[in-house]
C-alpha cells in the first residue's frame, strides 16, 4: 500500500512538472484571422471608404502613461478609433501594452525576438539604427500610390518637408514622421499668482529679479499660514534633463542648453559653427552659480536630487513651491489638485527671464520629429499602413473639415471619448496651438464663437465649464468634474490672460529662441556616444550644484566631454549645419 | 523480491531528477551558449545574434578603459564586503543575545518583529526610506537636529550613501539570518554547558568556548555562500535608492549594466560586463571554498 502510494505520487509529481511547462502558451489570445490581402485586386481605400475592403490584421503594440485612462465606456479593444479602423477593413491585433517609460525597451525586445508589430512608433534616437538593420519597409515606391491627397498636402508644407528629410536614410524613406513646429516644446516660467499678490510682487523679467523672487517665496511666507514650509523653485534633480522642472531649462535663461529630456545631445550655434549646447563656458558657469546659490540658500528643495517628475507633481499639488520652469502643458493636473485645498490658487506663465530686460532668456527650439511611424519589413499590408496614416491625417489634422460631433469622437471629449490618444498615430497642424491662442483669447473676450473650428470649440466649451463652475466644484458629478479639469488645463494653456501659450507667443514675437543647430535624425556616432556624454553632463551638473566640486570644474568637464567622443559628434553636427547655410 | 523493489524505486528517483535536470539544461545552459556570444559581437536587435558583427575583445577592453566600469567594480566590492561582514556579525550577536532570554513571549515577539522587514520589497522600502531619510523634515534628520546635530543627506551624499545602504540592508535581513543562527544554537549539546559550568566557566567564557565553536560550521557555510554572492551587492536595493548624485559611491556593476544595457540599449557592452562579473564571482567562490577547506576543514563543493 505504502509502496504503491509512493509510486503513484512520484508519477503524479513528475507529470505535473511536465504539464506546467506546456501550459505556458503565448498570451495572444486574440482570434482575429488575417485574410491576407497581398495580391493585386485590393480595393483602393479612399477617403469616402469605397466598396467593402478586404480584411487585414495589423499587429500593434501600445505604450501608455500610468495616468492615462480610457474615457467613457471605451477600452483598448473598443473605442472610436478601433471602430474606424474596422470600417476600413483593418483589425488590430494587440501584441503588448506597456507603461510609457518602457516603450523603447519593449520595442527593442520584440525586434530582437523577430516577432514585432506591423505598425511601429519609433523614437528618433533609434530610428536610423533600426532602418539600417532592415527592420522597416522602404515606403518610397508606395507613397505615390497609397498616400491620400490630404496626406500628400500635409507633407508638402515646409514643416512637413523638413520632417520628411529627417526620415530619409540612404536615400530611402523608411517611415512617415510626426510633424511638429517645436513651439509646443518651449519652456515657460510658471508662477503662483496668488503668492505674488500676497507679497505684492511682480513677475520677474530679469534673472536677478527671478533670484529675488525665489528668495521671497522661500523666506517671506507667501502662503500666509505662518509656517516656513515653502520654497521658491521646483527642480527635478532625479531626471536632471526633463520637461518638468528640468535643470536644462534653467540653463536656457542664460542662452545655453546642456541636455534634452530624450537623452539626445543638443547643438546650438556659436560663431557660425554648431557646438554642444553646454559648450559656452561662461554662460554655463553663470547658470551653475545661480542654481548653486539657490540650493545653498534653500530656495530649491534640499532633497531635489531624489525628486522626480511624480514627486514634483505632488509638491505642486500640495502648494509647496512657487515657481517651476517647464512646458506649457504641465499645469493641468497639479493645479486641479491644488484647488481642492487652496481654492484661490492661480498659476500664470511668463517668458523665461534673461540677463537684462532686453536680453531675455532663450528657449531651446527644435523641430526634429520625436516619433516616426514605420511599417515592419516583414508585413505585407502596405496599403493598410497607408490607410492608418491617411485616417490619422484626415481626422486629426483637419479640424476645419469635421463636424463638431466627428471632431469630438475622434479627437476626444473628456468623460466620453478618448480621442487621439487611442489612435495609432498622432498628427496635427504644426502651428494649430499657436493659432488657437488668438482664437480663444478673442472668443473669451467677445463671447463670439463663430470663428472657432471644431477643436477650438471643444476646448472653449471646456474652458467655460471650468470658469462657470469654479465655485461649485463639490456639486459636480464625475463627467462634469472631468470636463472642468480639462477645462482648467485648456485655461492654463490658452484661456488665462497670462496663459502659457501667451508666454510662448511673447518669446516667438521677440525671437527669444535658442535654435537647435542640428535638425535631422542622430548619426550612428551620436547614438553611441550620447548615453555616456549625457550621464557625464548630468553627474557633473549635480556635483557642482551640491557643492562637491567647484564651479570651475566645468571646464574640466568640457575637456572630458570632448575626449569621450564629443568632438567627433560636434564635427558631424557642424557638417550638417554648414551644409544648410 | 528485493531486486524488484530496488528497480522500481530507482526508476522513480531517476524520473524525478532527470526531468528538472533536462529543464535546467534547456533553459539555463543552452541560452548561455548563444547569450555569451553577444559580448563578443556588436549586437543590433534588428540583425539578431547571428547577424551581428564579431568584434572580439573590444567591449572587454572598454571595461578597463572607462571610469564607469572600474568605479562600479570598486563600489560593488566595497559595498558587498561591508554587507557580508555586517550581515554576519549582527545576526550572530543578536542570536546569542536572544538565546540568553528566558522569557519565551518576549523572545518570540522580538523574533517576529525583526523578521517582518525581510518580507517588504525594496520598492516599498525605498519610498519609505526616501521619506524618513529626507534632509528636509525627514524623521531621522529631525531627531538628529533635536539632539543638536546637523541634518545629513543620507540618500544624496557620497560620504554616507554606502553606509546607508549597508545599514538598511542589515536592518531588513538580520531577522532572517538570526533565525538560522538560533536554530544552529539549539543544536549544541546542553550537557557541554553543564560541564563547563561545573568547571567554573561564566556565561561569557561559555559563549566563547562552546557556543561559537559550536556554530562555527554554520558561520563558515553562510560566509562561503555569501562570498559567492559578493559581486551581487543587492541590485534591487541600490537601484531603488540611488540617483545621479550618488553614482560615484553607489553605482554597482548591476545598476551600470541595467542602465547601459536595458535603458540605453548597449547590449553588447553590458553583456561583457555581466560576463566579467560572473568570471570574478567564479574565482571568488572557488577561492573561498579552497580557503574554507584549508582553514576550517569544511567544503561546500
Amino acid at each position: 500500500m505504502k509502496r504503491r502510494f509512493k509510486k503513484f505520487s512520484t508519477l503524479l509529481l513528475s507529470t505535473c512538472i511536465i504539464f506546467q511547462f506546456t501550459a505556458c502558451s503565448s498570451n495572444n489570445s486574440s482570434t482575429n484571422v488575417s485574410n491576407v490581402a497581398g495580391n493585386t485586386e485590393v480595393t483602393n481605400n479612399t477617403e469616402d471608404g469605397a466598396a467593402t475592403p478586404e480584411e487585414v490584421t495589423m499587429k500593434v503594440g501600445y505604450a501608455y502613461d500610468s495616468s492615462f485612462v480610457y474615457q467613457g465606456s471605451e477600452s483598448i479593444d473598443d473605442n472610436t478609433w478601433t471602430q474606424l479602423y474596422k470600417e476600413h477593413g483593418i483589425n488590430l491585433q494587440i501584441m503588448y501594452n506597456v507603461e510609457l517609460s518602457q516603450r523603447y525597451e519593449k520595442q527593442a525586445q520584440v525586434i530582437m525576438s523577430g516577432d514585432y508589430p506591423d505598425f511601429l512608433t519609433v523614437g528618433n534616437a533609434y530610428y536610423k539604427d533600426y532602418a539600417e538593420q532592415g527592420v522597416f519597409m522602404d515606403l518610397m515606391d508606395y507613397y505615390e500610390e497609397y498616400a491620400s491627397d490630404l496626406t500628400k498636402e500635409f507633407y508638402n508644407t515646409q514643416y512637413g518637408q523638413d520632417a520628411l528629410a529627417s526620415a530619409m536614410v540612404d536615400g530611402k524613406l523608411y517611415a512617415l514622421p510626426v510633424v511638429s513646429s517645436g513651439y509646443d516644446g518651449l519652456p515657460v516660467l510658471w508662477i503662483r499668482q496668488d503668492w505674488l499678490n500676497n507679497l505684492s510682487l511682480q513677475a520677474p523679467e530679469t534673472i536677478d529679479e527671478f533670484y529675488e523672487l525665489a528668495r521671497a517665496f522661500t523666506e517671506d511666507d507667501p502662503d500666509g499660514d505662518g509656517v516656513n514650509n515653502t520654497y521658491g523653485l521646483a527642480v527635478n534633480g532625479k531626471d536632471v534633463f526633463n520637461e518638468k522642472g528640468g535643470i536644462n531649462e534653467i540653463f536656457q535663461m542664460f542662452g545655453v542648453n546642456p541636455g534634452t529630456s530624450g537623452g539626445s545631445i543638443p547643438f546650438i550655434e556659436s560663431d557660425g559653427k554648431a557646438v554642444y549646447g553646454g559648450a559656452l563656458e561662461e554662460e554655463s558657469m553663470e547658470a551653475l552659480t545661480l542654481i548653486k546659490n539657490m540650493y545653498d540658500n534653500g530656495y530649491i528643495a534640499k532633497d531635489f536630487v531624489t525628486t522626480g517628475g511624480e514627486q514634483i507633481d505632488q509638491n505642486l499639488s500640495a502648494g509647496k513651491t512657487g515657481m517651476i520652469i517647464g512646458r506649457m502643458w504641465i499645469m493641468g493636473t497639479p493645479w486641479d489638485n491644488l484647488l481642492a485645498t487652496v481654492p484661490e490658487a492661480e498659476w500664470v506663465a511668463v517668458s523665461l527671464p534673461g540677463v537684462t530686460t532686453d536680453d531675455n532668456g532663450s528657449a531651446y527650439y527644435t523641430a526634429v520629429p520625436g516619433d516616426y511611424y514605420a511599417l515592419s519589413s516583414k508585413s505585407e499590408n502596405v496599403e493598410a499602413y497607408f490607410t492608418i496614416i491617411n485616417l490619422g491625417i484626415q481626422y486629426l489634422a483637419q479640424p476645419d473639415t469635421l463636424s463638431q460631433e466627428d471632431y469630438e469622437k475622434y479627437n476626444g471629449l473628456a468623460g466620453t471619448y478618448t480621442g487621439w490618444q487611442a489612435a495609432l498615430c498622432s498628427f496635427g497642424d504644426p502651428i494649430k496651438n499657436l493659432n488657437a491662442l488668438t482664437m480663444h483669447q478673442t472668443a473669451l473676450e467677445t463671447g463670439d464663437t463663430s470663428a472657432l473650428n471644431a477643436e477650438n470649440l471643444r476646448d472653449y466649451n471646456s474652458m467655460l465649464d471650468y470658469i462657470n463652475n469654479k465655485d461649485k466644484r463639490d456639486e459636480l458629478d464625475e463627467t462634469r468634474l472631468a470636463q472642468s479639469k480639462s477645462g482648467l488645463f485648456y485655461y492654463s494653456v490658452w484661456g488665462a490672460e497670462k496663459c502659457s501659450y501667451a508666454a510662448i507667443n511673447d518669446m516667438i514675437e521677440n525671437d527669444n529662441l535658442l535654435y537647435s543647430a542640428y535638425e535631422i535624425a542622430p548619426t550612428n556616432n551620436m547614438v553611441e556616444y550620447s548615453t555616456t556624454l549625457d550621464t557625464l553632463a548630468k553627474e557633473t551638473i549635480i556635483e557642482i550644484i551640491m557643492g562637491n566640486k567647484e564651479v570651475s570644474y566645468y571646464s574640466e568637464f568640457l575637456k572630458t566631454w570632448n575626449s569621450l567622443g564629443g568632438d567627433v559628434i560636434t564635427g558631424e553636427a557642424d557638417e550638417w549645419f554648414q551644409s544648410t547655410k | 523480491m528485493n531486486k524488484k523493489r530496488l528497480n522500481s524505486n530507482t526508476l522513480m528517483f531517476h524520473i524525478m531528477i532527470w526531468i528538472p535536470l533536462l529543464l535546467i539544461i534547456v533553459f539555463n545552459y543552452y541560452p548561455m551558449v548563444s547569450g555569451f556570444s553577444i559580448a563578443f559581437k556588436d549586437f543590433k536587435p534588428g540583425l539578431g545574434i547571428s547577424g551581428s558583427d564579431w568584434v572580439g575583445l573590444k567591449h572587454f577592453r572598454r571595461i578597463f578603459a572607462t571610469d564607469e566600469s572600474m568605479r562600479a567594480l570598486r563600489n560593488t566590492l566595497i559595498i558587498a564586503c561591508a554587507k557580508i561582514a555586517a550581515n554576519l556579525v549582527v545576526p550572530v550577536i543578536i542570536a546569542l543575545l536572544l538565546n540568553e532570554i528566558k522569557v519565551k513571549w518576549f523572545k518570540r515577539t522580538v523574533q517576529t518583529l525583526t523578521y517582518l522587514p525581510y518580507f517588504l520589497s525594496w520598492v516599498i522600502l525605498a519610498s519609505i526610506l526616501t521619506n524618513i531619510l529626507s534632509p528636509d523634515g525627514g524623521l531621522l534628520n529631525r531627531l538628529i537636529e533635536a539632539l543638536g546635530g546637523e541634518s545629513v543627506y543620507f540618500l544624496g551624499s557620497n560620504s554616507v550613501f554606502r553606509e546607508t545602504l549597508v545599514v538598511s540592508d542589515v536592518w531588513k535581513n538580520f531577522g532572517y539570518n538570526t533565525i538560522v543562527y538560533l536554530a544552529a544554537l539549539t543544536g549544541i549539546d546542553p550537557t557541554l554547558y553543564e560541564a563547563a559550568a561545573i568547571d567554573g566557566a561564566g556565561r561569557w567564557k561559555q559563549t566563547l568556548h562552546i557556543t561559537l565553536p559550536g556554530i562555527s560550521m554554520f558561520i563558515v557555510l553562510m560566509t562561503i555562500l555569501s562570498v559567492g554572492n559578493v559581486l551581487n551587492a543587492g541590485f534591487d536595493q541600490v537601484f531603488n535608492l540611488y540617483n545621479v548624485a550618488v553614482y560615484e559611491s553607489g553605482d554597482i556593476i548591476d545598476t551600470l549594466v541595467y542602465r547601459l544595457g536595458i535603458q540605453q540599449q548597449q547590449y553588447s557592452f553590458s553583456t561583457a560586463v555581466g560576463l566579467f562579473k560572473s568570471l570574478v564571482s567564479l574565482i571568488l567562490i572557488a577561492g573561498s571554498n579552497y580557503a574554507a577547506d584549508k582553514f576550517a576543514g569544511y567544503k561546500v563543493f
